[in-house]
């Protein structure tokens, strides 16, 4: 009877909680829109698969490998509890641990903190250059020390179960940012997702999705008509309005308020990349929007299309685009690479890769790389980045008054991009004679071709035998383009230490 | 990319102005960004454009014309057969090569303001 008790006590049903259950049915409906509703099915069924993963009891699957742990900043330590060969065991579910005194809360907050357990808290380790008196310094008492805590005080956690093999840094050393304070052993060798999480941190997902995006897509329409790319840079307005937005809530830096804005991209692949870059404690809900407005492009754009357009701007036709060569489309990538990325070398990644992948289909002498590009490479990619994301939603970390935020400020986002691609379009008609259908200015927000297909489609209702979806193609594949120069000024302004 | 560098220290709660300064260079910043790509892509396609109507114009130029079928008029029979392809010849080249068919062959009168007008007229390019 006792081996079934233990057997019964080893099983996950004891690690859930409330959280995890409501995560399940956030993952059901995610699952439900890809499956039934076809939004975005192919980024949107990895992702809540790993959302699912990411709120069972999972064991060997997000764990990192035991190492070296570093130290987050330079300063004194102020807390160790840490020896060799000391044994440190976390819970099966290990929960979001906050890295800062001050991202604890109040000072009732950080007092139940510290009166609860805490395993695996190895460091409190105190920022170098900090004046002291500026900030009210905490007296609480923790595993029979009494500590004083200031709200920039830095906290280093075991990432993993294990125990600790050797140890560098002692209560009042000073330490400098990556200094190795301790050496951790274990048998595991980290989970799969671990590594395969290693992706998005090591930025490699999002410019290999770009390689096959590139492959997929054809330039001629913008070549053919380049005015459209001022149309894929008017939409950008959308990413910085949702910017200010963001950080004038007051409930997001100017990081994480830049990685909220480019939402309004409309493009899912640059936002993991920013978010991984500026903001990667928001990079689940953020891919999330991103992907769900996405696939809600057919919904959010027409109303605010039609509200924008009389219909005898949406009746315009326009003029035939003409044949453009290979040569041209060969010289057009080659210029559009070297140009961007001398302009925002921040960008490179996204912006080479794009450009790449669009040299391999056009010079049509390696066939057989394009359509690796275009099917396999792209296929397995997107299968490893939506499930990477899908695990970070865990359900302590998704289910904030954030999330929601972000989620308003998301579609705020796309609804700006849509009407400042229109209103743009709009105005190029008033100084041109060769009329712009305005229908085609929101395609600029990316979402390729989904956007192109809706100027299409609203521009059919108005007059059914113009076809415009040519024409959209040229803002949205200048969408994609403007997308990654506004990530590159994002992080060259912003500073994410790449 | 001077004002992205001035802007490099934009602090974690930036002030309304700082915010303000950041949005407006960073969406200048993309849009004449892309207004100068479009406008490299507008001249290389001017470029592009120019070649293509030349070639069009060379293609454009018929073939030879094909051998002229043997005249059939009775001033035609009149003349030796050694002259039919002799004057077949002029006619190709003085017609450049455009499409023609001989329908007959005659003497000419004796009418030499007729034949110097005609020469100061196949001294021009006929359109």
């Amino acid at each position: 009877m006792k081996d079934l008790t233990d057997l019964v006590f080893q099983t996950g049903l004891f690690s859930l909680d409330w959280q995890m259950v409501v995560m399940w049915l956030v993952a059901g409906g995610l699952l439900y829109l890809a499956v039934f509703k076809q939004f975005e099915p192919l980024l949107l069924v990895p992702i809540a698969f790993g959302a699912l993963l990411a709120n069972l009891p999972t064991e060997n699957m997000v764990n990192p490998p035991a190492g070296e742990i570093l130290s987050p900043v330079s300063g004194i330590v102020t807390y160790a509890n840490a020896e060799p060969d000391q044994k440190i065991v976390l819970p099966r579910v290990v929960k979001e641990r906050p890295n800062t005194i001050a991202a604890i809360g109040s000072e009732e907050k950080i007092r139940a903190f510290f009166e609860a357990k805490n395993p695996g808290l190895l460091y409190i380790v105190r920022p170098a250059r900090l004046d002291e008196t500026e900030s009210k310094p905490i007296r609480i008492s923790f595993a029979g020390k009494t500590l004083n805590l200031l709200p920039e005080d830095q906290l280093v956690w075991a990432p993993v179960s294990s125990s600790v093999s050797k140890v560098w840094a002692q209560l009042g050393d000073s330490v400098v940012a990556g200094e190795p304070l301790l050496r951790q052993h274990s048998q595991h060798t980290g989970g799969l997702f671990h590594y395969l999480s290693l992706g998005i941190v090591l930025e490699l997902f999002p410019p290999l999705i770009f390689l096959g995006v590139g492959a997929l897509t054809d330039f001629g329409p913008l070549i053919a008509n380049p005015r459209t790319l001022l149309l894929g840079a008017a939409a950008q307005f959308g990413v910085f309005a949702t910017y200010l937005g963001a950080i004038g809530s007051g409930l997001f830096d100017s990081s994480q308020a830049a990685a909220i804005g480019i939402i309004g991209g409309a493009d899912g692949p640059t936002s993991i990349f920013l978010a991984n870059g500026l903001a990667p404690e928001l990079l689940a809900p953020i891919a999330v929007a991103a992907y769900s407005y996405m696939a809600l492009v057919p919904v959010i754009q027409p109303p605010i299309m039609r509200a924008l357009t009389t219909q005898k701007e949406r009746q315009i036709r326009m003029q035939s685009l003409r044949q453009v060569s290979k040569v041209e489309k060969l010289i057009f990538a080659l210029a559009v690479t070297i140009f961007c990325i001398l302009l925002v070398p921040a960008a490179s990644p996204l912006i080479g890769m794009l450009l790449l992948g669009n040299f391999l289909r056009e010079c049509g002498v390696t066939e057989r790389l394009s359509k690796a590009a275009q099917n396999e490479l792209i296929n397995i990619v997107t299968i490893f980045l939506g499930a990477s994301v899908g695990i970070t939603m865990t359900g302590d970390r998704f289910l904030k008054g954030e999330t929601l935020a972000i989620l308003g400020l998301g579609i705020v986002a796309f609804g700006v991009a849509t009407a400042c691609g229109i209103l743009m379009a709009k105005g190029m008609n008033l100084v041109s004679k060769n009329k712009i259908n305005p229908l085609i200015g929101s395609a600029g927000v990316s979402a390729v071709p989904m956007a192109a297909r809706v100027s299409q489609v609203e521009g059919q209702k108005a007059d059914p035998g113009n076809f415009l979806l040519m024409h959209a193609m040229g803002p949205n594949v200048a969408g994609v383009i403007g997308t990654a120069l506004v990530a590159g000024y994002f992080m060259t302004v912003l500073g994410s230490g790449h | 990319m001077t004002n992205v560098s001035l802007l490099a220290s934009l602090p974690s709660f930036p002030s309304a102005g700082e915010n303000a300064s950041f949005v407006i260079v960073g969406f200048l910043f993309v849009l004449l960004t892309l207004a100068l790509l479009s406008l490299a892509t507008l001249l290389i396609g001017q470029v592009f454009k120019r070649l293509e109507a030349l070639e069009a114009r060379e293609k454009a130029s018929p073939p030879p014309a094909p051998p002229a079928p043997a005249a059939t008029s009775e001033d035609t029979e009149k003349l030796g057969d050694h002259l039919l392809p002799i004057i077949s010849a002029a006619a190709h080249l003085a017609l450049q090569g455009r499409p023609h068919r001989i329908v007959g062959i005659k003497p000419s009168s004796h009418g030499w303001a007729q034949e110097g007008r005609r020469q100061i007229f196949s001294s021009h390019q006929v359109r």
